[in-house]
């Protein structure tokens, strides 16, 4: 009876310890997660007033002067949501910054610059400014996205509709935006179609993409992953870059379906990502160029240049260099939780591999530039096209 | 009860030489050095209304008089319109007008440096200049027009059209002033309508001017009651007696105007029935009671005087509640704003430049009493 009562004493003891290293371990989470909460959802932070303004007046003088000077984009306000600028206003201030940082040191904001002149590169958009040529060989209308908000200067003048568009999206090409009803990012929706996503972003991986916040990059309904570590919004190297995220075959078109672009909130019809693909998402506006049936099928030979189809691990794509390259993103066939600096032999060739989403120096946002891509020439390890492929140049 | 009167009805009380002189003489010498005041006072209102030794109230002789100026050092509590002592020069302020932003510049010849105007002031065709719109350090000349109740005066009187002797609730005592009878709310009149179909605000006073500010614990029920009023009117317009409406007789762009265009007032409703989004922040419209909104004053939604809402017109009930109501109260100029002063820039009831969104923060105060997720 002794020893069992110095044994439970023991046991008892031991399993007091027990609970106690639990409960100091479960302690030291809680605290963890009391302080950074909000780890995994990094948010817009910084001073409001680095981004707002309540009545855009202080001194007696506008506070909605955010933009590049002299640009179409840049005024003295107000602009919706109180903010200080509109969205270039805040995105494009055409400084020599690919990442802008505004506010002071403690309580800064850091914004990501789709119009800058940084000689360094670019984010992975790409950059507004060679439409306007204030970056690169010359301003032309053909090297990017002509969203309004450039001004009337950098209007479309060839396009009135969007390429490839699956069915007639009228006058498209001139009324291009940033976000609403002919926008890219949020909910394409006339009022409110980017409201909150700033204070609710998810970044990291997206992998629901049921909200615009949690979408990648607002782009309502895409899955990824968004670099924001180390060389954030940017495709760097194969160490850091996002995340595309791609499907092995694409959907068919079917007049008869909308809901493949379509999904229903309860009140309207919105316009979603297919698939939830990054492809998919520039489907909705240039459906010809993705969809299975418009593009020839789901295998070689093909129509129109695939997306969303796995890049074969044979013939002149077995040689494919495994190391990511930034220069090429390829997508992924889920949504990775970080970073993969390597090529699968399950991966994906996106509308990104070739493009970029705002701008480039190169004619139809490409990556490079086509018209120096020589078949048969001799080349080796000549990027562009023949990054993948590799035995035609 | 009649034969209190003075008990049920809310005048100033006591001796008459507690405030006036008759004849600025007494014993051969002028009481008031400077020259006699109108209406016999003995003083000017912040002579008054100012105390070396409170920043709250002081007792005259039984009234309780409420200080809006403290002299000497920084006040640390105050009431709840806040303190001018961060705008006095050789107080909070300097010649050089370093603080001017932390209050309305009511003293005389202490204009504001940096504005030429009321910011928010919206051209009517020149005129109204030399009056309240443009400053309220300076004597406003007759321009020979209406300039109403403010002519030859300056300063406080911008705004305030005192009444001491209105029969509204007993001095030191709450209660409603809703009529020109009673003065109304903190006697703020609209100018331009007295001897005629005055307008003026309406709202609950506190007996004690809320004073405690900044340091009120949320849910208590010792606080003005503010009226908001969130349909169609045109800026500066009492007709309704909401206070923001006030404010924007001289702040017009900062008022809530219907209809609404894009060159002026908060909205931005350029076609079908759906406002879009704010221009400017807000004053005058309901608290939502959906989204971040509906945690406002936190899982019990406790009423804070630091960020003070209104009750939406008709009231039925003044009576101050403890608790604030998303989908039913009024964000209005107040709830952000000391109309005297403040220890921070713009005249703002905390410091804007700590508020720091997605920090983490689960402090709900300042903007984030009603932005309730933007600081996590």
């Amino acid at each position: 009876m002794y020893e069992y009562s110095v044994q439970k004493r023991v046991d008892t003891k031991k399993g007091m310890r027990k609970h106690t290293v639990i409960l100091l371990f479960a302690g030291i989470l809680l605290l963890i997660w009391y302080r950074f909460p909000d780890v995994a959802c990094a948010k817009v932070t910084g001073r409001c007033d680095n981004c707002h303004t309540m009545h855009n007046s202080q001194g007696g003088t506008a506070m909605a002067t955010y933009g590049a000077a002299g640009s179409a984009w840049t005024g003295a306000g107000p602009y919706e949501s109180l903010t200080r600028g509109t969205c270039l206003g805040c995105h494009g201030m055409g400084t020599n910054n690919k990442i802008e940082t505004i506010g002071e040191i403690t309580s800064s904001s850091e914004i990501p610059q789709v119009y800058h002149t940084d000689p360094s590169g670019d984010l992975a958009g790409g950059n507004f400014a060679y439409i306007t040529g204030v970056k690169g060989s010359g301003a032309s209308d053909a090297k990017g996205h002509n969203v309004k908000d450039l001004g009337s200067a950098f209007q479309e003048d060839t396009l009135n509709t969007a390429p490839g568009a699956a069915h007639a999206i009228t006058n498209f090409g001139l009324n291009l935006t940033c976000s609403g009803s002919r926008g890219c990012h949020g909910i394409r929706v006339s009022n409110g179609g980017l409201r909150g996503a700033h204070h609710s972003n998810t970044d990291g991986q997206c992998n629901s993409a049921d909200k615009h916040y949690n979408s990648y990059r607002f782009l309502f309904g895409t899955k990824g992953f968004e670099n924001m570590g180390t060389y954030k919004y940017q495709n760097y190297d194969a160490t850091y870059h996002n995340e595309y995220y791609g499907l092995t075959t694409p959907v068919d078109y079917d007049t008869t379906s909308c809901t493949k672009c379509h999904i229903w909130d309860g009140l309207n019809f919105l316009v979603a990502a297919v698939d939830k693909t990054t492809s998919g998402f520039c489907a909705t506006c240039h459906g010809n160029f993705h969809m299975r049936n418009q593009i020839g099928g789901a295998t070689s030979p093909f129509t129109r240049h695939p997306t969303d189809i796995i890049i074969k691990d044979e013939g002149e794509y077995a040689a494919i260099n495994r190391t990511y390259n930034a220069h090429a993103p390829v997508g992924r066939s889920y949504v990775p939780s970080s970073i993969i600096p390597d090529v699968s032999t399950s991966d994906v060739v996106t509308c990104l591999s070739c493009h970029v989403a705002h701008a480039s120096d190169y004619p139809d946002l490409l990556r490079w530039d086509y018209s120096s891509m020589i078949a048969g020439g001799g080349g080796s390890g000549s990027g562009g096209c023949f990054i993948c492929h590799t035995q035609k140049d | 009860m009649s034969i209190f009167p003075a008990q049920i009805q809310a005048k100033v009380t006591g001796r008459c030489d507690n405030c006036h002189t008759m004849h600025n003489s007494q014993n051969g010498a002028d009481v008031n050095l400077a020259g006699p005041n109108p209406t016999l006072l003995l003083k000017g209102c912040v002579e008054c209304h100012s105390s070396e030794t409170s920043s709250t109230y002081y007792d005259l002789d039984g009234c309780k008089v409420p200080v809006v100026l403290k002299l000497g050092s920084e006040p640390v509590v105050y009431l709840a319109g806040g303190n001018f002592w961060w705008v006095k020069s050789g107080l909070g302020n300097n010649d050089s007008g370093t603080n001017d932003n932390k209050g309305h510049n009511v003293f005389l010849g202490e204009d504001d440096h940096l504005l030429t105007q009321a910011p928010g002031r919206i051209g009517n065709g020149g005129g109204c200049t030399n009056s309240c719109h443009y400053n309220l350090s300076q004597i406003y000349p007759d321009p020979g027009w209406d300039y109403g109740e403010t002519v030859g005066k300056y300063g406080c009187e911008g705004c305030h059209y005192p009444r001491h002797h209105s029969n509204d609730h007993l001095n030191g005592h709450s209660g409603l002033a809703d009529t020109a009878s009673k003065g109304w709310y903190r006697f703020l009149v609209d100018p331009h309508t007295i001897g005629g179909t005055e307008k003026g605000v309406k709202g609950y006073e506190d007996g004690l001017w809320e004073a405690g500010h900044p340091n009120h614990t949320p849910g208590t029920t010792a606080h003005n009651v503010y009226l908001g009023y969130d349909a169609s009117h045109s800026a500066g317009d009492l007709s309704k007696g909401n206070i923001s409406s006030f404010c924007g007789g001289c702040h017009e762009n900062f008022d809530r105007a219907y209809p609404a265009s894009t060159t002026r007032g908060q909205e931005y409703a350029t076609s079908g029935p759906v406002h879009q989004y704010w221009i400017r922040h807000p004053s005058d419209s309901h608290l939502p009671g959906s989204g971040e909104y509906a945690d406002a004053g936190g899982i019990d939604h406790l009423y804070d005087p630091l960020s003070p809402v209104a009750e939406m017109w008709p009231v039925s009930n003044w009576t101050p509640s403890g608790s604030v109501t998303p989908g039913s109260d009024c964000v209005m100029c107040l709830s952000c704003h000391r109309p005297h002063g403040s220890p921070y820039p713009d005249m703002l009831r905390w410091d804007y430049e700590v508020q720091y969104a997605g920090g983490g923060s689960t402090e709900d105060k300042g903007c984030f009493y009603c932005h309730t997720k933007k600081n996590r």
